[in-house]
């Protein structure tokens, strides 16, 4: 095993412009936070984002012109409502945005992973969502009835925030998993954050916890609070106080203002978390 | 008898379509769902296994649990027996197609039970919403899907779907036997193949059928003598108000606008306040 540890400004430069990035955690929970923060500073630009369930890391992606196109299952806030960037540039078409299903989006990644060109399903056969895809549909060789051709998604680099890891990529995942090892299989690069990382005697502790081993990852970046201000269960909770403020800035035209206080004006994500404020992270705060 | 609110009705008209054995499904934030299931817990389905999204778990659940906006996925893992991933949701869900209920909400849904979460108008005005998520994938797998709509107006109840996400009885990917029901603040409706549209399955009380005439966006046969919804019993407010969500989280799916943030954040104060 190969010692991976690096800091997020090395490890973005994996990402280069027009790539097509794969963003973990679900809509307000574990997003790589600090990762995306990264990305928006290296000022990378023309980025396909895919992931099942987007929130405020598609949000800010798109609201800082970093990304061309977005593919996903879901974009919004959950109980907060609606992505009001990702929106705007959907609605405009300054974006392209590929709606996908649950469905879609792991039999593509299921099909890379398992080194099949195609899964063939009759899954979502005669809805809209199946037309705007445009995805092949084909007689089977078995029953001869229709199915469709789901084709493999391949992302160049995955974000992935883990709650603990060590040094070599060996992870643990826990509360809302998603699909973040099916993403981690299926991408070229995989470049991890982690909550704490721990020594390799303390993973082989419960080895079981291990869902991201190793060898599915390429560069390892220690962040404490790295998914703020979405969850990071047993650490913490979703910052929603936060999330309403972003919201407010984005509906009154001062989004611009948001990412200039919070991310491009700042140097690192530790100076964001001060930004913050220890008072909002102790709000959230559920175990050290 | 207790007097009882609107998405109270709804509440207990959801967790009456639960049967013992099911496994119920709950997907992003849907406080009125996650309400019912627990409701339906304590009550009649005491064997219902539940499986929620906040933490790709399968939680067992023994006691009346409260719902909660800030530690959704906390309070879940408390309980989990089990950590899997979204993969495995699915899994289960093809596995035990006919013993899963899950409750959708959709934006649109039509007289043939098509229900849409992605689009709303035609050509170059859209309103592009967050997403179907997994409702076109699963909905029509199921023998009995329940949507449920809390404001039961003219806009979310349409002649045709803007955009087709959840197939309907009509198409022929749905299987024949389905039935879908809608839980609404006004009744409950339900469409099957048999019939090929939405009819009035019951009306709450209180609710006249010109009311439901007049908030449906499509004909709607109402046969005289039609069922009136069975109003919630004590047992079942009393559960809800003291046990499952006394904070009644679950008015934020009533509430719009303005009104629904300033109550948000009173509820997140509220909750703040009660940190485990």
């Amino acid at each position: 095993m190969s010692r991976k540890l690096v800091s997020s400004k090395e490890a973005s430069k994996i990402i280069k412009d027009g790539m097509r990035v794969a963003v973990g955690g679900l809509t307000i929970h574990r997003k790589p936070m600090s990762l995306i923060h990264e990305v928006l500073r290296s000022g990378t630009k023309g980025l396909r984002v895919l992931t099942l369930g987007g929130g405020p890391d598609v949000d800010l992606l798109v609201a800082a012109g970093a990304v061309e196109g977005v593919e996903a299952a879901y974009v919004g806030f959950e109980i907060l409502g609606f992505a009001p960037n990702f929106r705007k540039a959907a609605e405009t078409g300054r974006i392209k945005f590929t709606e996908h299903t649950e469905y879609s989006i792991m039999a593509g990644l299921q099909a890379t992973a398992f080194e099949a060109e195609f899964i063939p399903s009759k899954l979502l056969m005669g809805t809209d969502i199946l037309k705007a895809l445009g995805y092949k549909i084909f007689d089977s060789p078995i029953t001869g009835e229709p199915l469709v051709a789901y084709p493999r998604i391949v992302p160049d680099v995955t974000l992935i925030h883990a709650q603990r890891a060590d040094q070599y990529g060996n992870a643990q995942v826990e509360g809302v998993t998603a699909i973040d090892l099916l993403l981690a299989k299926a991408s070229k690069k995989v470049i991890l954050s982690a909550e704490k990382i721990v020594t390799t005697d303390e993973i082989m502790k419960v080895p079981s916890m291990t869902n991201l081993p190793s060898t599915f990852v390429d560069a390892v970046v220690e962040c404490r609070y790295g998914a703020h201000p979405t969850s990071c269960y047993p650490y913490y909770t979703y910052d929603l106080w936060h999330m309403i403020s972003y919201l407010e800035s984005a509906k009154t035209g001062k989004i611009d203002e948001y990412l200039r206080r919070y991310i491009t004006g700042l140097d690192s994500f530790e100076s964001y978390l001060d930004e913050v404020g220890e008072e909002s992270r102790k709000k959230i705060e559920m175990q050290r | 008898m207790n007097s009882y609110t609107p998405d109270e009705m709804m509440i207990v008209c959801m967790a009456r379509e639960l049967q013992n054995n099911d496994i119920a499904a709950q997907g992003l934030t849907t406080p009125m769902a996650l309400v019912a299931y627990y409701l339906a817990k304590a009550t009649h389905a005491p064997q219902a296994t539940i499986m929620q999204l906040a933490g790709n778990i399968l939680v067992h659940i023994d006691e009346p649990r409260r719902i909660s906006i800030l530690y959704n996925e906390f309070r879940a893992m408390e309980k989990a027996v089990h950590q899997g991933t979204q993969t495995e949701v699915y899994e289960t869900l093809f596995k035990r197609t006919d013993s899963i209920i899950e409750f959708f909400r959709p934006a649109q849904i039509d007289k043939y039970g098509n229900s849409n979460n992605s689009l709303i108008g035609k050509d170059d005005a859209k309103i592009r919403l967050p997403g179907g998520f997994g409702i076109p994938d699963v909905s029509p797998l199921y023998p009995r899907t329940v949507y449920y709509v809390p404001r039961h107006e003219r806009r979310v109840f349409v002649e045709r779907v803007d955009y087709l996400g959840g197939l309907g009885v009509e198409a022929k990917a749905a299987k024949t036997r389905r039935q879908i029901r809608v839980v609404t603040n006004l009744g409950v409706f339900k469409v099957d193949a048999d019939f090929g549209s939405m009819r009035v399955h019951s009306i709450h009380p209180g609710v006249s059928p010109e009311q439901i005439k007049e908030n449906t966006g499509f004909e709607i046969p109402i046969p005289r003598g039609i069922l009136e919804t069975t109003p919630p019993t004590d047992e079942e407010i009393g559960l809800i108000r003291e046990k499952i969500d006394p904070l009644n989280i679950r008015q934020l799916e009533i509430l719009s606008g303005e009104e629904r943030t300033k109550t948000l954040l009173e509820l997140l104060e509220k909750e703040l306040a009660e940190k485990p």
